[in-house]
């Protein structure tokens, strides 16, 4: 313990009148001053105490950028090389992000044959590979839920199995982003980070997601993910071609989800888990052409969509052969 | 400015009316000035704000219109059917150096040997890794053309000297009904029309029918490429891509690809 106390020194070296209210000893208006004053410090201090809790690898511009919807061509020019200059650094590989707008005109469809599906799960490994997933937890968009025949209750659904496909009492059920047109996940989110685009497509902007996962526990299929580490790919395995709003490697701490690989479909292409499926049980294309293969499936084949009950009007249907 | 004149007067009114007793008249005219200000001043801020949202509407529209300049080109891309490579041939196991020698050797025991074994199998691994020289292959009419059919052989264990191991399980059809006993480096369709090997999807379709329907509609058999036609091709697998036409239920998978993340560890975990 030290015998000096802080009125000793000061009574020993006055400051001077900068200080008068250290010098003209602890009348009322003093202390009330300095209160005010340590109050007023204080008060500051804390107002400007988030700033630290900015973390290392956040850098201003990160930290600075706008809402997606808020960024004009040259400041997405600016944020896209930003984001290709981190992923060569922090993952050794060179990438290409772009920004894929809707194609005017176009509303995507999805649909799955449950009759046809044997649960062999190349398709999640597709959407893995595809849309550079963490590499440790095999994480992909896509979830493959072995169903007792003749059962609905998806609680029931066992995704780690590991046998031989398809059982014959089982039927296989992929589950993924239905991107609902009447999005719950969308109504949740707190800070409009997650939104409905023209072709259907509920997409993310990962540097806007403050990862308070909302959108997580409103979704009823369990579509969205949370990056609970940032993930781990080999630079080899990294896939370049990238798009802000699909693709791009996420960071720790926000939201995914699946975007119909946006990247390749608003480029007319098909969607990965779909060119991988051995069965030829996924069909995708334009809602909005009549022509198209997704429309003829839902005026001709036997089709649901999952939990209609909840109104949350999917984009991705089921169907069966027969 | 008129109109914010017009409408805040009233309110400005409004006020005075209120406060006619108590309030002087310049502190009444004072008020009055500030009120129609912040009025001003914050339908100025909106109307900015406005102008703002409208402008970057403007501009997050013009990408997707430059797109649709090259979609509207009316030029539309082909659904391209993958095709068999033609007639298969027969790998007898061997490679052409080995054949030549042993052939030579002892043709009758080599031959014999041949009846005992699958040649329809894959190559034995052990010449292959020899590399010498090019696996022999043999047309099906090689040894066709020589041989009576014999029409008494509808299944696969019928057959007594080759094709031994060969699993037919194809419903009730023989092996003539879909090969061509006329020649065999053809298929042959129901009413006896030929039909190359090339061209297997009109063979499977004269019975598959509501298949052959589903396949048309993309609603049966894989395919890769585009869904939309205007930009690129598209290629759609053939019938025998993912079907053995002598056993032609999909084969069973194990599945070799799980997400481990935390909802799918065991629960004693």
């Amino acid at each position: 313990m030290t015998e000096s106390s802080p009125h000793d020194n000061l009574d020993r070296q006055p400051i001077g009148p900068l200080l008068p209210i250290v010098n003209n000893g602890p009348s009322r208006r003093n202390v009330m001053k300095g209160i005010g004053l340590t109050l007023g410090l204080a008060a500051f201090g804390k107002a400007v105490w988030p700033l630290t809790a900015v973390p290392e690898n956040v850098s201003l511009d990160e930290f600075l950028q706008k809402h997606y919807k808020e960024l004009t061509e040259k400041d997405k020019e600016h944020v896209f090389t930003r984001l290709e200059n981190e992923a060569r650094e922090d993952y050794g590989a060179d990438v290409a992000i772009t920004d894929h707008r809707p194609i005017p005109g176009v509303k995507f469809g999805y649909a799955i044959n449950l009759s046809k599906c044997n649960g062999n799960g190349k398709c999640v490994e597709a959407c893995h590979r595809e849309n550079n997933h963490d590499r440790a937890t095999n994480q992909s968009y896509i979830r493959v839920l072995e169903m007792q025949k003749g059962s609905m209750d998806m609680e029931q659904g066992n995704t780690t199995y590991d046998h031989t496909v398809p059982q014959d009492d089982k039927y296989y059920m992929p589950v993924q982003c239905l991107q609902c047109d009447n999005p719950p996940c969308v109504t949740v989110c707190p800070v409009e980070a997650t939104w409905k685009e023209d072709d259907g497509i509920v997409v993310v902007d990962y540097n806007w997601c403050i990862g308070c996962r909302y959108c997580e526990a409103a979704c009823p299929y369990h579509a969205r993910r949370f990056n609970w580490q940032t993930p781990e790919i080999p630079a080899d395995e990294v896939n370049p071609e990238q798009s802000y709003l699909s693709n791009r490697i996420r960071s720790a701490g926000v939201m995914e989800k699946c975007h119909f690989c946006l990247h390749r479909t608003r480029e007319g292409r098909l969607p990965a888990c779909l060119e991988a499926c051995p069965t030829g049980a996924r069909v995708f294309g334009d809602l909005n052409d009549p022509e198209s293969d997704i429309v003829w499936i839902l005026k001709n084949k036997r089709v649901f969509v999952l939990k209609e009950e909840l109104g949350t009007r999917p984009s991705l249907f089921y169907f069966f052969d027969s | 400015m008129p109109d914010t004149t017009q409408i805040d007067l009233p309110a400005g009114d409004e006020d005075g009316e209120l406060g006619n007793t108590a309030v002087p008249r310049a502190a009444r005219r004072r008020w009055l000035v500030i009120g129609s200000l912040v009025a001003v001043s914050i339908m100025a801020s909106w109307l900015l704000a406005a102008s703002q949202v409208a402008s970057q509407v403007v501009r997050f529209t013009e990408p997707s219109d430059a797109g649709k300049e090259t979609v509207t080109d009316g030029s539309r891309f082909a659904v391209v059917i993958r095709q068999p490579d033609g007639p298969p041939r027969t790998e007898l196991g061997i490679s052409d150096g080995e054949a030549v020698k042993k052939l030579g050797q002892a043709p009758r025991s080599y031959a014999k040997s041949l009846q005992n074994t699958d040649i329809h199998s894959e190559p034995v691994p052990f010449f292959h890794s020899l590399g010498a020289g090019n696996a022999v292959t043999a047309a099906c009419s090689t040894c066709h053309a020589t041989r009576e059919p014999d029409r008494s052989n509808r299944r696969a264990d019928d057959l007594t000297t080759f094709h031994q191991g060969l699993v037919l399980a194809h419903g009730h059809v023989s092996c003539l009904s879909c090969h061509n006993a006329a020649n065999y480096d053809s298929l042959m369709l129901a009413d006896g029309t030929p039909v190359a090997f090339t061209d297997v999807m009109q063979l499977c379709g004269q019975c598959h029918g509501p298949q052959t329907r589903d396949y048309h509609h993309g609603a049966h058999g894989g395919m890769t490429g585009y869904w939309d036609l205007s930009r690129g091709p598209r290629q759609r697998n053939n019938c025998v891509d993912c079907h053995d036409p002598h056993a032609p239920a999909f084969p069973k998978m194990i599945p070799t690809f799980k997400p481990r993340d935390r909802f799918l560890e065991p629960p004693n975990h």
